[in-house]
């Protein structure tokens, strides 16, 4: 994570495309104003985090910040964070966890596996960006004052 | 004889004394091990409370209403307050009270790193006496609070008073400060004890002295200090009461002795007739040369001859008790027996129990996400609806310069449009797990018409219905011979369908794939065990045991469905009282094995168990 002059790039792993929306949008009011890569499963995710399958050219250049849902089809949100943090490669990329359920237990192993934060939906979305600007503090996330019109949140799918 | 019984009676005296002192101090033990108990029980909640995250990540005002939450669940507690690790007050939950915390109690319970008890203080916000714990916390970072208690005094005097002692007893709990914690009859918390109290009670932690209550009556009191808390607890019992014990045991003593004089008397009288009198009249007999009645009947010999019928009947009698006895052990232990079975056959149904309860659990917890999910999206997308209404409304009032219609038709074709569609997905959504959820508590509650049932013609039939899904995906489908089985004809047909739709949902991608279904040889009569085979994608072990739970898939996302059909089959098995199972190898197909019964009886004998398992 040296290099200085790339912006992070946030990486959002949601099956549900509403919810991907909503959280597109209030980030890009909220002046968030990251390239926001969306994949759908856990499985994309991980091919994107170590760059292989359809994510086997990416350039390793930008840093990055993980937003995980956990209930995902194929590989969950838990088993990623797992191996993200097992590996010495990804150990350091920041994890938010994104769910519906308050379990007190899942909460807990989510902690214990190494998440950052966890937030739970429908999220409050002060909190939330409140937290990835924390995140984003230690790694340079890009973020604008707040007088940015909603029009400009461009999707960036991958 | 009189100095011996002297001594014989001090001795006596002296033995019901200590006795009774004995059991005296024993009681103000138990009593004081329930106190600590209490304290020690307040401590672990609090142990608990400061080990929430919120206090480990340093959110004070999160802390705080963690903090507020379980305070009104501990009808016990007047509040709560979180010190620094120099004593600084750095919030609390409840009524305000002032000042940091003694610089003694800080020290001592930080060099110590365990949960200290304070002296008796008034609250006066709350109006009433408490005491305080105090627990120290060290957190990962080597931050460290102390987390404070006030615990209301009445707590303590309930205690004392659910010893139920002898309305003219007292007992008495006393802090660090020889002041009350709570004593029967009530005096007010935090009221110095009695002068010859805190006289005995600084020279040994436990002990027995005399004295007098705050009454002014004379007793003797056993007492006993905690190490937890340092507090003492007295159990005053009147004079009168140990002394009538002491007059009791004289009263014995004199009424014992002269009773064995006067019997040592009559025995020495009486058996000195009885060996006086045969020989006096040998010596008569003699005397007068007749034939020696000595054998005839000597009283002596025939008391010996009763004696030892006594002792054979006595015999007899021991010999038959053990008998019974004998029987009473082998009957104890047949009980015992039957108890142990009893016993397996509770803890098994114990783990079934708990089993389902564990599936109850998964079930819910995917049935809510599933419904969370959804939810979301309404709440979220509603409120993008009234962002974006008021969007539009401020534009409108800005005068419609055509830049803002332009602004205002975008609006409406893309956030609007968008917010809709997200929003009418998700009511179908919810509308189609309602439905789900409403179909498998059906399947748990319809009646059923048991008779025999053609298996055969009903997995044609169903085979029939799935014709087209298996011409236009080239599927071939092998149907063997299938036995007869008993229960509800039209359960039964969903059974099957449920288990062939499955099967072909789960066959490769690839066109082709084969489904089979068939029966296996009988083993015993009661059931006929029927499969159905695919060569499909399989199923991970670990997912195995969860497919036939509701909302639970091994291939979540791949294709249609709810993820109840395997549940229902499951519903259906059980409640016709046989089983469903699966064996696969990921990459090689499965195999789901049916067991049904194959006539009345063993549907009857299974019924009932059934019947109880109602989790739909």
């Amino acid at each position: 994570m040296s290099s200085k002059q790339e912006p992070v790039v946030i990486l959002l792993a949601e099956d549900d495309d509403g919810h991907a929306t909503l959280i597109r949008r209030n980030l890009a009011r909220a002046g968030v104003r990251n390239e926001l890569v969306h994949v759908k499963d856990g499985q994309e995710a991980l091919d994107y985090l170590f760059c292989r399958g359809r994510h086997a050219g990416r350039t390793l250049e930008a840093p990055l910040l993980l937003l995980l849902d956990i209930k995902m089809p194929r590989v969950d949100g838990i088993e990623v964070l797992r191996r993200v943090k097992h590996d010495e490669r990804t150990s350091k990329v920041p994890v938010i966890m994104l769910t519906t359920t308050d379990d007190p237990r899942e909460i807990e192993r989510c902690y214990e596996l190494g998440c950052n934060v966890y937030v739970t939906k429908p999220v409050e979305y002060e909190r939330f960006v409140e937290a990835i600007r924390r995140l984003g503090m230690f790694l340079e996330v890009v973020i604008l004052p707040r007088y940015q019109s909603p029009d400009d949140e461009k999707e960036s799918r991958s | 004889m009189v100095a011996l019984a002297a001594l014989a009676g001090y001795l006596l005296i002296e033995h019901e004394r200590v006795t009774m002192q004995r059991e005296a101090i024993g009681r103000a033990r138990a009593t004081m091990s329930a106190v600590d108990a209490e304290l020690k029980g307040h401590a672990e909640t609090m142990q608990a409370l400061a080990s929430m995250r919120t206090l480990s990540e340093g959110a004070l005002p999160s802390f705080r209403a963690d903090a507020e939450r379980v305070l009104k669940s501990q009808p016990q507690w007047i509040d709560v307050r979180l010190y620094s690790a120099e004593g600084q007050p750095l919030l609390h939950a409840g009524p305000p009270a002032r000042g940091g915390l003694e610089t003694g109690t800080l020290n001592r319970m930080m060099s110590l790193d365990k949960a200290a008890v304070g002296v008796v203080e008034r609250i006066e916000s709350a109006g009433r006496a408490a005491v305080r714990v105090y627990v120290p916390v060290t957190l990962d970072a080597g931050r460290r609070y102390v987390l404070s208690v006030a615990l209301k005094t009445d707590l303590f005097q309930e205690l004392l008073r659910e010893q139920r002692l002898p309305a003219d007893w007292v007992i008495a709990l006393v802090d660090r400060d020889r002041r009350f914690v709570a004593r029967v009859p009530a005096v007010p918390p935090g009221s110095l004890a009695s002068e010859s109290f805190r006289a005995a009670i600084a020279s040994a932690p436990e002990g027995w002295f005399r004295g007098v209550t705050l009454e002014g009556f004379q007793t003797y009191t056993p007492y006993v200090t905690s190490a937890l808390s340092g507090w003492v607890l007295g159990i005053a019992i009147p004079q009168r009461v140990v002394e009538a014990g002491s007059r009791r045991a004289i009263a014995i003593m004199v009424f014992g002795a002269g009773a064995a004089v006067a019997i040592a008397l009559y025995l020495a009288w009486f058996f000195g007739r009885r060996i006086s009198r045969p020989i006096a009249s040998l010596a008569a007999a003699a005397a007068s040369g007749k034939a020696a009645p000595l054998l005839g009947q000597p009283p002596l010999i025939a008391e010996i001859e009763e004696l030892r019928k006594a002792l054979a009947e006595r015999e007899s009698l021991v010999l038959r008790e053990r008998e019974a006895l004998e029987a009473a052990a082998l009957q104890a232990r047949l009980l015992n027996e039957q108890k142990e079975r009893s016993a397996q056959e509770l803890s098994a149904i114990n783990r079934e129990l708990r089993h389902r309860n564990e599936e109850n659990e998964l079930f819910v917890y995917s049935v809510s996400h599933d419904l969370r999910s959804p939810l979301v999206n309404l709440k979220g997308f509603s409120s993008e609806l009234t962002r974006a209404s008021d969007e539009i409304a401020r534009l409108l009032a800005q005068g419609a310069s055509a830049e803002a219609r332009e602004r205002i038709r975008r609006i409406l074709d893309e956030d609007i449009r968008e917010a809709v569609q997200f929003i009418s997905t998700a009511v179908s959504r919810l509308s189609t797990i309602i439905d789900a959820l409403l179909s498998l508590s059906r399947i748990g509650r319809v009646e059923y018409r048991p008779q025999a049932v053609d298996v055969q013609a009903t997995v044609g039939r169903v085979v029939d219905s799935l014709r087209a899904t298996i011409r236009e995906r080239g599927i071939s489908v092998s149907v063997g011979r299938l036995p007869a089985c008993w229960g509800d004809p039209s359960a039964i047909e969903q059974a099957f369908a449920n288990l062939l739709d499955n099967a072909m949902k789960y066959l490769k991608p690839s066109p082709g794939g084969r489904v089979e279904v068939g029966s296996q040889p009988a083993d015993g009569e009661a059931f006929s065990t029927y499969f159905v085979r695919d060569d499909g994608q399989g199923i991970a072990a670990d997912d195995q045991a969860k497919i036939f739970l509701p909302f639970q898939r091994a291939h979540t996302g791949m294709v249609e469905g709810e993820g109840i059909g395997l549940a229902i089959v499951r519903r259906i098995v059980e409640r016709h009282g046989g089983r469903v199972w699966v064996e696969s190898q990921p990459g090689r197909g499965s195999t789901f094995y049916l067991a049904l019964p194959s006539g009345p009886a063993s549907a009857a004998a299974k019924a009932a168990a059934a019947t109880e398992e109602e989790i739909a």
